[in-house]
């Protein structure tokens, strides 16, 4: 890749970053990290009963899962936050620069369709996950000092895997309805509704099947993982394909329209 | 420079303000658990561990049967290291000879606080201790003011910047 084409990108993402977190939109991704991982990270209930020559450095090691376990609950439980977070980034990001005309100006820009999708979907994506990451990692060593060095690091990306299949499922999604309907407000609330529908269906539905059905398969992964309750490893494993596969067809499908079908220049 | 101090100024002061209102809702009301129901055999001692925030803590102990007397200490982390290392005993409070106790404190920083039980009688008890939490966890609303504070210097920074050129 030539330095010129390097340039171009760079200042391609440069520009995402200046319109799509602008005044108030990073504070919002602040503050909904904030209020997740704080919240979470406060109900720290474990509880040990030991005899006193039963104490040992294990139970530190205890603790530790539980402030993993927690920030695992607490990225799963408030699901509706990140739904909220990567519907308005993708809604502004996508359906708002078509709405507004500013997409072909971005088109007239001498880099391929291609890049531009990618670059999209890269800064969209990773800048809450980041946010998130940050976030996570300062309350963590703040509120669990005592036990900070008895952290299992594999169970905290374990709890950070969690957290990225959730938001790229509800990342791709909030893309596909954002160049369907390619109007800011309208895809930002239809968003919501599928979103938030779909987690109101998940809570009522069987066991047998609510594996299969965000986020409660997630929340299922969670405790299986902790080993608070034990569930089928194949089942959450298929469980997991399903959401990765569909998540991915939907940026698929969406990197195709964007690049081969949607024109920027129709006439009506 | 300016524009980018003040931004880095006002994101601070939403973290801030955010997870001030966070501690507000979450410690809105008064928080109770079960720390278990267990036998002591006589002359022995056992330890319940848990995890306490800065907010008002009471702890409930009570037991039976009342014919024999017991001993409380409550320890912090270091008093926790102190049993694993086999050093010296430092409790925070100790309670000698008691039959119940009822005390409220206020855990001076956030972590891992321990209650050691003592049956100092020649029969078993059955012992059930309980807490309870109130009030608000100071330390993470003071680290809120601070980052509001930073924040707002940042912006006022900014502005003197401004203005100087």
């Amino acid at each position: 890749m030539n330095r010129s084409k390097l340039n171009k990108l760079f200042s391609l993402i440069r520009w995402e970053f200046m319109r799509n977190l602008r005044f108030p939109i990073l504070e919002f991704i602040f503050v909904s990290a904030v209020y997740s991982i704080v919240s979470g990270l406060l109900n720290i209930s474990s509880v040990l009963n030991v005899d006193i020559k039963g104490i040992g450095v294990l139970i530190y090691n205890i603790f530790a899962d539980d402030f993993i376990f927690r920030l695992g609950l607490c990225f799963v439980g408030k699901y509706d936050l990140i739904i909220a977070v990567y519907s308005l980034l993708a809604s502004i990001s996508f359906a708002g620069e078509i709405a507004s005309g500013n997409i072909r100006l971005l088109l007239s820009y001498p880099l391929k369709r291609r890049d531009i999708f990618f670059i999209k979907c890269l800064c969209l994506f990773f800048i809450p996950f980041i946010i998130y990451l940050g976030v996570s990692l300062f309350f963590l060593l703040l509120m669990g000092q005592d036990v900070i060095l008895y952290l299992s690091w594999y169970k905290f990306l374990i709890a950070l895997f969690i957290l990225f299949i959730e938001s790229l499922y509800v990342f791709s999604i909030s893309v596909a309805v954002s160049l369907l309907l390619q109007n800011t407000m309208a895809s930002f609330l239809s968003t919501l509704l599928i979103l938030y529908g779909l987690e109101k269906i998940s809570f009522v539905l069987p066991s047998s099947i609510k594996i299969f059905v965000p986020p409660e398969n997630l929340r299922i992964y969670v405790f299986h993982m902790f080993n608070h309750v034990q569930y089928s490893s194949t089942l959450l494993f298929y469980s997991f394909i399903n959401m990765l596969v569909l998540s991915l067809l939907l940026l698929f499908v969406s990197y195709l329209y964007f690049v081969r079908v949607y024109e920027a220049c129709r006439r009506s | 420079m300016q524009k980018k101090l003040r931004r880095i100024g006002s994101i601070l002061i939403f973290i801030g303000l955010s997870t001030i209102i966070t501690i507000i809702l979450e410690n809105m009301s008064s928080r109770y658990d079960s720390l278990g129901v267990f036998d002591i055999l006589p002359k022995k001692e056992r330890v319940v561990i848990n995890y306490l925030g800065t907010r008002v803590t009471r702890y409930l102990i009570e037991y039976t049967p009342s014919l024999a007397k017991i001993t409380v200490r409550i320890i912090d982390k270091r008093g926790l290291d102190s049993i694993i290392e086999g050093s010296e005993l430092k409790p925070i409070v100790e309670f000698k000879e008691i039959d119940g106790l009822d005390y409220t404190f206020k855990p001076p920083k956030r972590g891992l606080y321990a209650v050691i039980i003592k049956n100092l009688g020649d029969i078993p008890i059955r012992v059930k201790v309980r807490a309870f939490y109130s009030g608000y966890d100071y330390d993470i609303i003071y680290l809120g003011i601070a980052i509001i504070l930073i924040g707002f210097t940042l912006i006022i920074t900014s502005n003197l910047y401004g203005k100087s050129r």
